[in-house]
């Protein structure tokens, strides 16, 4: 995984949380072909839903992130930020980028890595048993 | 037979059918001992008069060369084929007198190398090729491995060379002559000459050269910082020796040249060697080879002459810029040139191989006794080497125009047979590539000679330096047994908040976070601010650096 130790550390934590709840999980997975394509941190196909993680540690890298989820079209992204402040700092950049990735800005959730994490723990139920169709 | 000579002249026309092979097959060679007894005999006459009409016609027709095929049977060596696909021989020893090849490009001359000396890798004598540009005749290396014979490849940056180095030869006259080789090739006006020579007088009697020393040899880089040293010298030779010195030191690199003891020639000549200077500027392109030359020519000069077997042969390929035709300063014979007529009893063997006679020095030309040469370029090349080789107006009319890539016209000096003739190599097939970890193992055998190393030299440059180094950091010492406590908790459980560590170290919170400001202020540790769950105030989380992780490993400790 690229990224310095607490890029990732936090992905690491949140790999981890939604293996255990049973999705299907890759890392650095590219947004297009080509010989170096830029990447998402984590795409994860979790309850249904495809998700875009990016981690970010600064502001500066938002708009990279708002290309990528324009150009995977998931079912939602997500960046998470290490705390408040800069989840803060985030969401107005986000916000000041509506007009030119009105997908991606429509779609996009930023979150601390907190909030990140009961997220998916809210929505991602944990399956012990595979759903089966079939005579119960 | 003199009467019937004389009016049909049937033996001349039947001798000039020998010489384009009409005897050599078993009729011909019947046909020839049956005229030897019965002269007048009708049917071998006409047997005969049958090869000789079907040769005339083919020759006026201009299909056969105007040349008699070479009675060349025995030699160990095989130079190539005549017309008619016979071998032409020559004798090994015969290389001692000197061979040369002029060609222009693309014409077949490394090939024609490649051919002889492939057969040198089965037979008891060294060769030196050296390579200028090219690097191609490293391919003869799986050739020599499989005839059990080392072939050493020598790219210049690896050769541990001295100018300088006189072993083996009389002092007096090596100083004169590298100092003569140094004024000549890199361009130096005369009176630079004089202060070469009483630099080299000086730094000799510094290293007991004159008392008969045989270990230690000044090297280049001496004499330059010689010359530097001395103030009150002709201005103006002074510094064309500081510049043109200075710069070439510089190309040459202390690696290369820097060696109080590097290889003598009576060394090298034990090994097959490609000498490859591809990538060396000029002036080392034209002074390496021409030292090497002149060393192994003198030291074998100095160790007598005995008109022995061939031991060492010489390929020198685009051998151009090493025998220029030019003077020494004082406007004599060069020192190469004087050594390559007498070097035919040393046991050595030179064979320049050129791409023109224009600027090659006449006098070497002279003292090389085998000639070959293929396509030519110029009526001046021509007509040097036709009348070289002692062509007929109707041979160089054909050579004009048939000498195709892989053709060449060859005069032996030595031998019975001295006429020219012609004959065709076939093309040398080599496989794969030589890999550069190939080339290293393959100097094994060099360096295993005695060298030293001129350490002073070791960064050296032609520029004044001083070394600025900073006063040495204090120790990680400095650090207590709680900041240890601290960072081994760290190291072992890396990105926890303070609060794990509080229990971890058994230390108070308040102690610990001020131990935390100041091992980050350190550049032990970092601080990460991270929100860990979606409410409450924010985990500072540590991570241990480089530093941190040092500390510990000097500092282990099992109080943990």
């Amino acid at each position: 995984m690229k990224g310095k130790y607490l890029h990732i550390n936090l992905a690491t934590a949140l790999v981890k949380s939604l293996r255990q709840r049973g999705g299907h999980v890759q890392v650095e997975y590219p947004v297009r072909r080509g010989q170096r394509p830029p990447a998402v941190d984590i795409l994860a196909q979790v309850a249904g839903l495809l998700l875009a993680i990016e981690i970010e540690c600064s502001v500066r890298r938002i708009p990279n992130d708002l290309m990528k989820v324009e150009a995977l079209r998931p079912d939602m992204g997500l960046i998470v930020m290490p705390n408040a402040r800069l989840a803060l700092a985030a969401r107005s950049v986000v916000r000041r980028l509506k007009n030119d990735y009105p997908f991606a800005t429509a779609t996009i959730q930023v979150m601390t890595f907190g909030a990140a994490l009961q997220w998916v723990a809210n929505n991602c139920p944990v399956k012990s048993v595979p759903q089966v169709a079939g005579d119960i | 037979m003199n009467n019937y000579e004389r009016y049909d002249k049937f033996f001349e026309r039947w001798d000039l059918a020998r010489a384009h092979g009409a005897a050599n097959d078993r009729l011909g060679r019947k046909l020839q001992r049956g005229l030897a007894l019965l002269p007048n005999d009708t049917l071998m006459r006409s047997l005969a008069e049958t090869r000789i009409r079907y040769l005339e016609q083919q020759l006026k027709a201009g299909r056969i060369a105007p040349f008699a095929q070479a009675r060349m049977l025995d030699g160990e060596l095989v130079i190539g084929q005549d017309l008619h696909g016979s071998p032409i021989h020559i004798m090994l020893d015969w290389l001692c007198s000197g061979l040369f090849t002029v060609a222009n490009t693309g014409s077949g001359k490394s090939n024609l190398a490649y051919w002889l000396v492939s057969q040198l890798a089965w037979l008891a004598c060294s060769t030196w090729l050296i390579e200028p540009y090219k690097i191609q005749f490293r391919l003869l290396l799986p050739l020599y491995q499989r005839a059990s014979k080392p072939l050493i490849i020598l790219p210049w940056q690896n050769w541990r060379w001295n100018l300088l180095q006189c072993e083996g030869c009389d002092p007096r006259s090596h100083a004169t002559n590298a100092a003569d080789l140094l004024v000549r090739t890199l361009n130096m006006p005369g009176r630079a000459a004089v202060i070469l020579r009483q630099g080299i007088h000086v730094l000799y009697t510094r290293y007991s050269i004159w008392d008969g020393g045989t270990t230690r040899f000044p090297t280049l880089f001496h004499l330059y910082e010689w010359v530097r040293s001395q103030k009150d010298l002709n201005t103006a030779g002074r510094e064309a020796i500081l510049d043109r010195l200075g710069s070439f030191l510089t190309l040459l690199t202390p690696a290369c040249a820097a060696w109080t003891r590097g290889w003598t020639p009576q060394d090298l000549a034990r090994h097959s060697i490609v000498f490859e200077m591809r990538g060396a500027a000029e002036s080392i392109r034209t002074l390496l080879p021409q030292s090497l030359l002149f060393s192994v020519f003198h030291s074998r000069i100095t160790s007598g002459l005995m008109n022995g077997p061939l031991e060492l042969l010489l390929v020198i390929d685009d051998a151009q810029r090493i025998f220029l035709d030019s003077a020494t300063v004082e406007g004599g014979i060069t020192p190469l040139d004087e050594a390559l007529g007498i070097v035919r009893g040393a046991g050595i063997g030179v064979w320049p191989i050129v791409q023109t006679t224009i600027g090659f020095s006449r006098r070497a030309r002279a003292n090389l006794a085998m000639r070959t040469f293929g396509r030519l370029g110029t009526h001046e090349d021509l007509a040097v080497m036709a009348a070289d080789c002692g062509l007929n107006e109707e041979q160089q009319a054909y050579i004009l125009h048939h000498l195709l890539p892989g053709t060449f016209v060859g005069q032996m000096g030595l031998g019975a047979y001295t006429h020219p003739f012609v004959f065709r190599v076939p093309l040398a097939k080599f496989p794969g590539g030589v890999s550069d970890v190939e080339v290293q193992m393959s100097q094994a055998p060099l360096r295993e000679l005695p060298t030293e190393f001129a350490d002073e030299f070791a960064k050296w440059s032609p520029h004044m330096s001083v070394e600025v180094t900073a006063p040495a950091k204090e120790s990680v010492s400095a650090l207590g047994e709680t900041e240890l406590r601290l960072l081994r908790a760290v190291v072992a459980n890396p990105g926890k908040p303070i609060s794990f560590y509080c229990q971890e170290t058994r230390l108070s919170g308040k102690r610990l976070a001020e131990i935390r400001d100041r091992l980050t202020k350190q550049g032990y540790i970092r601080k990460h601010s991270v929100a860990q769950n979606p409410r409450g105030r924010t985990a500072i989380i540590i991570e241990p650096l480089a530093p941190a992780i040092a500390a510990v490993q000097a500092n282990p400790g099992n109080d943990l």
